[in-house]
């Protein structure tokens, strides 16, 4: 069976593929939609994988294309809205209000710099990844991730922790 | 939000699951869209041959594609990837040789990784317990997906995606080991 295999990769994956669609366009059924774009165009694109990068660095890139897609497609695709806390698993615990607001602060943030700071500052890429994935400039991507990072902390009332 | 919980920005970014679960199961959606039955006319994907990979290979993927962001998380520092192909060479032992893992074969990926596990192993006991279990278990976990992809390739050598997944495999393991250095540096500067 063909799709057998690449279900298994799809299984390993759909995780932080959907987390990070979600949190890039803050609606749940937005975020299924860019998922099962992104795994489409994965299973098209993969005979072409080089390996020059991270299998999952490479989903990643294709997943916030399907997003910018949905974007434009969406225009606007939404305007400052509130990150669906529904779709959020909530953790269980004394730490699950403090991760919510964290999410709900993180959907409030302009779409920019709401971007630039999913990638870097959750998903652990690099400037220059996201500058490729996101069709910016590098310096674009580190401005604005120091605008997030400022603008988050402002609205969560916690302190920077100087570099 | 009470700032005491957090203390700053990067840990309440750094408590942040990166693996959400959808609502609903999405594959059967991508799985009629990529049909060969459907796709069949056209080139592409549909007329490659995939390999059978056992039920444990995916799920020693599965779990190896979790090992990084948790030990990340566990010791707080960022991805040791992108230190190592930004800055080639870092201040910490670990991190002495330029390691390119796009030719992991070469003598000096071997010698470079062999380096890297040497200094884990001088350095996992300066870990507090939970936390050494934590990076133990995850290292486990990578080495079981390692031998699976090595199975799985010695049936399919000329796979491409398995080359590719054990290229990721090497990766997390170094990782892994570049952010245990990186991790227990304080503690050897305070002993100096």
């Amino acid at each position: 069976m063909v799709g057998a295999d690449f279900e298994a990769l799809y299984r390993a994956h759909v995780g932080q593929v959907y987390g990070l669609c979600l949190r890039l366009t803050g609606q749940a059924a937005l975020a299924e939609d860019c998922t099962q774009d992104c795994f489409i165009a994965a299973w098209r694109a993969l005979p072409g994988f080089e390996g020059r990068s991270q299998f999952s660095t490479w989903l990643h890139r294709i997943a916030v294309n399907a997003v910018l897609t949905q974007r434009r497609r969406r225009d606007p695709l939404r305007e400052a809205a509130e990150l669906d806390a529904e779709a959020l698993q909530r953790p269980n615990g004394a730490e699950a209000a403090d991760t919510l607001d964290v999410e709900r602060a993180l959907g409030r943030l302009p779409p920019g710099a709401r971007d630039v700071l999913v990638l870097v500052g959750i998903y652990g890429h690099s400037h220059e990844e996201s500058a490729a994935m996101l069709g910016i400039a590098v310096g674009t991507s580190k401005a604005q991730l120091h605008r997030a990072r400022q603008l988050l902390a402002r609205q969560l009332g916690i302190g920077l922790e100087t570099a | 939000m009470n700032s005491d919980n957090f203390g700053s920005l990067d840990d309440a970014l750094a408590r942040l699951p990166r693996a959400l679960s959808p609502a609903r199961d999405l594959w059967p959606a991508i799985a009629q869209a990529i049909d060969p039955g459907a796709t069949r006319a056209r080139p592409g994907p549909a007329l490659v041959r995939w390999p059978r990979w056992p039920v444990a290979l995916a799920a020693s993927l599965a779990l190896a594609s979790l090992v990084a962001a948790l030990s990340w998380s566990v010791l707080r520092q960022p991805p040791a990837s992108a230190r190592l192909a930004q800055d080639g060479a870092a201040s910490a032992p670990a991190n002495q040789t330029t390691v390119s893992f796009e030719s992991p074969r070469t003598a000096a990926f071997v010698s470079a990784r062999a380096a890297l596990e040497t200094t884990y192993k001088e350095r996992v006991a300066m870990l507090a317990p939970a936390t050494r279990a934590r990076v133990q278990a995850d290292l486990e976990i990578i080495r079981k997906a390692n031998a699976d992809i090595r199975d799985a390739l010695s049936r399919d050598p000329a796979s491409p995606l398995l080359q590719q997944l054990l290229l990721s495999i090497w990766q997390q393991e170094i990782e892994l080991y570049t952010d245990v250095s990186q991790a227990t540096e304080p503690m050897l500067t305070r002993r100096t």
